[in-house]
Order: structure tokens, then sequence, then C-alpha cells
């Protein structure tokens, strides 16, 4: 968070865009948890109905599942891009690049 | 089929031509060298370009309310709501709007799909080779992108993967960073990339499928009675 700004009626936090997309990331989470918590609460109201052993131990264990769940599969980033052997011998020599004055676009 | 047959025989050259990318290979041909493709390609505007705003398309006339947009195709994003195989995809990755403008009206559709951007570095040993190959248009799964100003500086091009669809809850695709827009001709490159990518054929498919049409050896399985 960058700043905080406050008026008579309310206040409003400036975030970076990074740090934005980041917390955004991880509220779009909640609807992969939900599916998890739904599970927990059937699992609890059938120890409600029926305090039997097996009944209990599959409230556990679906409750030890979701707490185990914290880290939901993420990848970081797309990895890379790798050239075939036939590419990399089908390319002609293109020694004429300047690599460190490669022009970019302005997009403002 | 015989009433399809001529609806067959229009469609053949259109559906699974791949005409729009070996007219983009041409124009690439035509330059001289990579050095000059970069040139051509890297130029202000002529690729990619600042983000199109729905208030700069109104204030040129397109202010109907069919015409008001948030996003639209080709445009490149950054979120990291996106997931790919089942992951989310984290680290500030980058991709590039796949449907339709139309398609990515607010409320009109409750799911996007997006495209990987992979960035290729300077140091990269086979950094020239992926000019060339990319700057050709050679490989039908991968789209040549420029380093754009918001990229690290050890970035040289960025790499548009059609192998892979990502997908992301439309609410959070309108939240995603803009970062550009397509170029007019971008756009049309993008859109010739994705129908070659979904839908061609080669000449072999064809006369297969005519084969098979025209001289059906296909046969009903006999299975043996089930045992009482």
């Amino acid at each position: 968070m960058v700043a905080t700004l406050s008026g008579r009626t309310a206040a409003f936090r400036l975030l970076r865009d990074d740090d934005f997309q980041r917390l955004c990331g991880v509220a779009s989470e909640v609807h992969r948890l939900k599916s998890g918590v739904a599970f927990l609460i059937q699992a609890a109201r059938v120890v409600a109905r029926h305090q039997d052993k097996e009944s209990i131990e599959m409230l556990v264990r679906s409750a030890s599942m979701l707490s185990e769940s914290k880290v939901l599969p993420e990848r970081d980033g797309h990895g890379g891009f790798e050239l075939t052997a036939e590419e990399r011998a089908d390319s002609p020599d293109a020694g004429d690049i300047d690599v460190d004055n490669i022009p970019r676009p302005s997009i403002g | 089929m015989g009433e399809l047959a001529e609806l067959e025989r229009e469609l053949s050259g259109l559906s699974h031509s791949d005409d729009p990318l070996k007219r983009i290979q041409l124009f690439s041909e035509r330059l001289k060298n990579t050095s000059e493709r970069i040139r051509v390609f890297n130029a202000d505007g002529a690729f990619v370009r600042p983000p199109i705003s729905n208030e700069d398309a109104r204030a040129l006339g397109f202010d109907r309310p069919e015409d008001a947009f948030t996003l639209l195709q080709g445009d490149v994003v950054s979120t990291e709501c996106a997931f790919f195989l089942g992951e989310r995809v984290t680290g500030c990755p980058k991709y590039i709007a796949l449907n339709s403008s139309c398609d990515l009206v607010p409320e009109r559709r409750r799911y996007a799909s997006l495209l990987r951007i992979v960035e290729v570095r300077k140091d990269d040993q086979d950094l020239k080779a992926k000019f060339d190959l990319l700057l050709r248009f050679k490989r039908r799964e991968s789209m040549y992108l420029p380093a754009l100003p918001s990229d690290g500086g050890t970035v040289a091009l960025n790499v548009v993967q059609f192998d892979g669809v990502c997908q992301i809850g439309s609410g959070d695709l309108l939240l995603a960073r803009r970062i550009a827009s397509l170029s007019l001709v971008g756009w049309r490159m993008f859109a010739c990339f994705t129908k070659v990518v979904l839908a061609r054929a080669g000449e072999r498919e064809v006369q297969m499928r005519r084969a098979i049409e025209r001289h059906p050896v296909q046969t009903a399985f006999d299975l043996p009675a089930a045992p009482d």
C-alpha cells in the first residue's frame, strides 16, 4: 500500500497495481475454497445426526484436508519458449541484430 | 449428403485454409532481414499501441450503447486471477485476450479465455534464432510480440503461445491491468493465427475424409452374445 486518503465520509487506500493484482488473485481463490467448506459443513451435519466413530472420523479428515490445502495449486509465471532442434538448424545466421538496442514501441 | 455437397465445396476454400498465415509469412519474407523485420514490427503503433480507451472511441462518434467496451480482443493484460491446467498463475504474468471483443463486454459472459505471453530474455543463447523464427512467423502456435515499455530491461521479445488456453472469470478480467492493445493489422494477424491454430487441415486429411464418405468401409461391430 502506498498511501491512505482520508476524507470526511470515506477513506481510500492507494495500492501499486502489482499489489492490487496479487490481492485480486488471492481473492479469486475463494470459489475454490467454497467447495471444501461446503464438504466440511456436510460432514459436520452428519456428525450432528449420527455421532458414531466413522462420522466423527470423516469430519476430522475433511477438516484436516481443508487446513492442509492452504496453498492451492499455483505456478510461477508461464515458463519459457524453446526452439526445436529442427528450428535451431533451420535458422539462418541472424547476426545483424543489435541486442542492446532493440526498439520498443511506445504505448503511452 | 447430396444436398450438402455444394455447401461443402463452397466451404472447402474457407473453413480450414491456412492462406491468411501464408500471406503473413510472405510479407515477412519480403523484408530484407531480421533487423529490418524488427524495425517494421517494433515501430510505434505498428503491431501494438496504447490501450484503446472507450472514451477515445466515444469522442470519435462510437457512442452507441453497443459500442461500449472495457477490454478488446487482443489486449495485453496482466493478472494473477487466471488459471492454467487448474493452477493459478502468479508472478505478474502477461496474457492476451482471446475472446472476440463483443464477448468481453461486462456481464455478457461469465468466463473468458486468455493466451499466455512468454518473455524471451536478452541473454538467451538462442535469441537471434528465436527472433528469426518468430519474425518469419514460421511456428503456427507461437506469435511474435515486441518487448513492451513496461517489460523489464532484460526482456528482448514476447511470444504469444497458442498452445494451451487459460481461463478467468470475466469479472476478474475486467480488473486486470491493461498494458497494450493490438494495432488494426496486429489484431488481424492475431485472428489469422487463432483461425489457423483452431481450424487447419492438411490436404491428406481432406482426401481421407472424402474417400471415407465416397467408399464407406466401416462395418458394425458384431458383439458376441452375452453369456446367460
